[in-house]
């Protein structure tokens, strides 16, 4: 019985991961460029759903993207590179404007949306030096779209009240929403791709 | 995947920072404002203030943080649930729009405390009232303990429905029921009243059910008219149990008017007449008309404000316990115990008050008279002072009230919060 009970416990917490990571199967490449470890994902469209409504509406929309290394097990981070990008939506010209807000600032405008999205991948490159080149890794992508504010507490509001615990609780779950993009490329050896001087790895 | 997620929920702390830091990064911000929009309902419920501020922005550029901090004023003031600003091109090149949404709480009300306060000589008062939507309909559900407002201890349930019927119309109805309880010092003067043979003021009841549907109209944007009938029923404790009715009609015309200078500035008028006219038509034990007319004015000044309350009511015929006229509880005459001024009430009465405020100190007078139609007035006059957290109108306080009269003093202590 007891076993039952984890089991079952086992394939709720494995359903509702699964409802809460969304995870898409979009095809990750991976290449070198040198010393440098760079990515596309052509199929990859996080320019969609409410952050892109939001970005109509004229609204500044951030998007947090991690780019992670990781040993064959996946268990085991081996290096990680984060970024976040602010997109703006250009009312009358209908073209985006990115910019990167972390690392080195820099700023592309005038971009469609499929330039957008790849102007962001094309930042997110990183060294590989110091990678364990024979060795079988991963490497996996994730894009978060951050979510418009949430409503503070109003000033004037004295303690919470029902009301402000219902909107709290009766929002949408965030899984729900496709604000969450992951995508993964792998096993294989960084010093495969160097040897063939860049490949495709989905 | 730990480490990304405690990164992903510290990263908007570090965006925010960085967008109030630079102007705007937003691609927009090169586009002047041609307007600014809310919708006309919205609109009536914001301040001057912030109306003059939303037209500051036309002819300026667009600057994310401005109308970030715009609807941010405005949820507070409609108290919504969110207020979203939307950017659309503009009539001519090179403008833009930005019209506000608000999106209304799925509770609007939700639970309120409609009524708390602590009197030292009659104890403690409280109700909470809770509402929802369904449809178009407003429900409320509400329970409490009241033993300030009447004569009577009065504990049970209250429940309505208000309807709206296009934009001037509102359909209730509303049902009460109530346990009693009775002050010795009532019981005592009615048993001496009918020694001496006076059988104008009826007995004690246990029980009261009201059914109360009405009808209320919007006459003019300040002015409202509520119409509709009481069907109140009540067990009679003496000298038999038994069942009587007081069904009246029920008119009200209120008038309210709110005037913001700021956001710490402003004035209000609330004004007042109630007719409740119990007749035989409607098949009620009591025949009586009740009149009342009350006034409210309110001045606020930054951290001072000026309070001044008007009442005066009349009633004639034979009408029960809970429509006779009450003075010295925690909002009229304050420092005087109603119990000590008559504890059967009376079917005459008129009330003053002036209080003042200044940050969290506040100082009153209160002057008041409750009588019947053949005896002589006696005016009764209070002063205090209280510890006041929130507004004259809307606040927590701390009174100590003195009865002004010959002889000892006796404060009276009274914990009130005013909605």
């Amino acid at each position: 019985m007891k076993f039952l009970r984890r089991h079952l416990f086992r394939v709720v917490s494995y359903a509702v991961l699964c409802v809460v990571v969304r995870v898409v199967a979009q095809e990750l490449s991976v290449r070198n460029g040198g010393d440098q470890l760079h990515i596309s994902a052509p199929t990859l469209h996080f320019l969609s759903g409410k952050p892109l409504e939001r970005l109509h509406n004229g609204s500044i929309v951030a998007y947090d993207f991690q780019l992670s290394v990781l040993a064959e097990s996946k268990t085991a981070v081996l290096r990680r590179n984060f970024e976040r990008f602010d997109f703006s939506y250009d009312i009358w010209e209908e073209r985006f404007k990115v910019k990167r807000m972390r690392s080195t600032q820099s700023t592309a405008d005038h971009l469609t949306a499929a330039m957008a999205e790849a102007w962001c991948l094309d930042n997110m490159a990183f060294p590989s030096t110091g990678l364990p080149f024979d060795q079988l890794v991963w490497i996996r992508l994730e894009v978060r779209a951050q979510e418009a504010k949430e409503p503070q507490p109003v000033p004037g509001e004295q303690g919470i009240s029902i009301a402000s615990l219902i909107e709290i609780f009766g929002r949408a779950s965030k899984a729900k929403q496709p604000q969450y993009w992951k995508l993964e490329a792998g096993p294989m050896k960084l010093a495969d791709l160097r040897s063939t001087g860049g490949r495709s790895a989905d | 995947m730990k480490v990304f997620t405690i990164l992903l929920l510290s990263l908007p702390l570090l965006a925010d920072t960085t967008r109030n830091a630079v102007p705007s990064d937003n691609v927009n911000s090169r586009y002047t404002v041609e307007s600014v929009s809310v919708t006309e309902k919205d609109r009536e419920r914001l301040s001057k203030q912030l109306k003059e501020d939303m037209e500051r922005l036309v002819g300026e550029k667009f600057e994310q943080g401005i109308v970030d901090n715009l609807a941010r004023r405005i949820r507070k003031e409609l108290r919504a649930a969110s207020v979203m600003a939307k950017l659309s091109r503009g009539t001519t090149p090179e403008h833009v729009r930005v019209d506000f949404e608000s999106k209304p709480r799925k509770m609007e009300e939700d639970a309120d405390l409609t009524k708390f306060s602590y009197h030292s000589q009659q104890g403690w008062t409280g109700g909470v009232e809770m509402g929802f939507d369904a449809g178009p309909a407003r429900v409320k559900f509400g329970v409490q303990s009241d033993g300030n407002e009447l004569l009577e201890r009065y504990a049970g349930f209250t429940a309505g429905v208000a309807v709206p019927i296009g934009d001037r119309v509102q359909v209730r109805f509303a049902v009460e029921s109530f346990h009693e309880q009775w002050n010795q010092a009532t019981i005592d003067a009615l048993a001496r009243n009918t020694a001496a043979g006076k059988n104008d003021i009826p007995g004690v009841y246990r029980t009261r059910n009201n059914f109360e549907p009405a009808i209320r109209v919007a006459l003019a944007r300040n002015l409202t008219l509520t119409a509709g009938v009481s069907f109140e029923e009540f067990q009679t404790q003496f000298p038999a149990a038994r069942t009587e009715g007081s069904h009246s009609v029920i008119t009200t015309l209120r008038y309210h008017r709110q005037w913001a200078d700021s956001d710490t500035s402003g004035q209000e008028l609330d004004a007042g007449y109630s007719l409740r006219a119990a007749t035989n038509f409607l098949d009620s034990d009591y025949v009586y008309t009740r009149h009342l007319v009350n006034a409210l004015y309110s001045r606020k000044f930054h951290h001072q404000e000026v309070l001044a309350r008007f009442g005066a009511g009349s009633m004639n015929g034979n009408a029960p316990l809970f429509e006779r006229f009450v003075l010295g509880n925690s909002r009229t005459l304050r420092g005087w115990n109603k119990f000590d001024i008559d504890p059967l009430g009376g079917s005459r009465m008129i009330y003053g008050s002036t209080s003042y405020r200044y940050r969290v100190l506040e100082v009153f007078y209160d002057t008041g008279s409750v009588w019947d139609r053949k005896e002589n007035a006696v005016v009764r006059n209070s002063v205090g002072c209280s510890l006041l957290f929130g507004s004259l109108r809307d606040g927590l306080a701390f009174t100590v009230g003195f009865p002004l009269r010959d002889g000892h003093v006796q404060p009276l202590f009274i914990m009130s919060a005013n909605f």
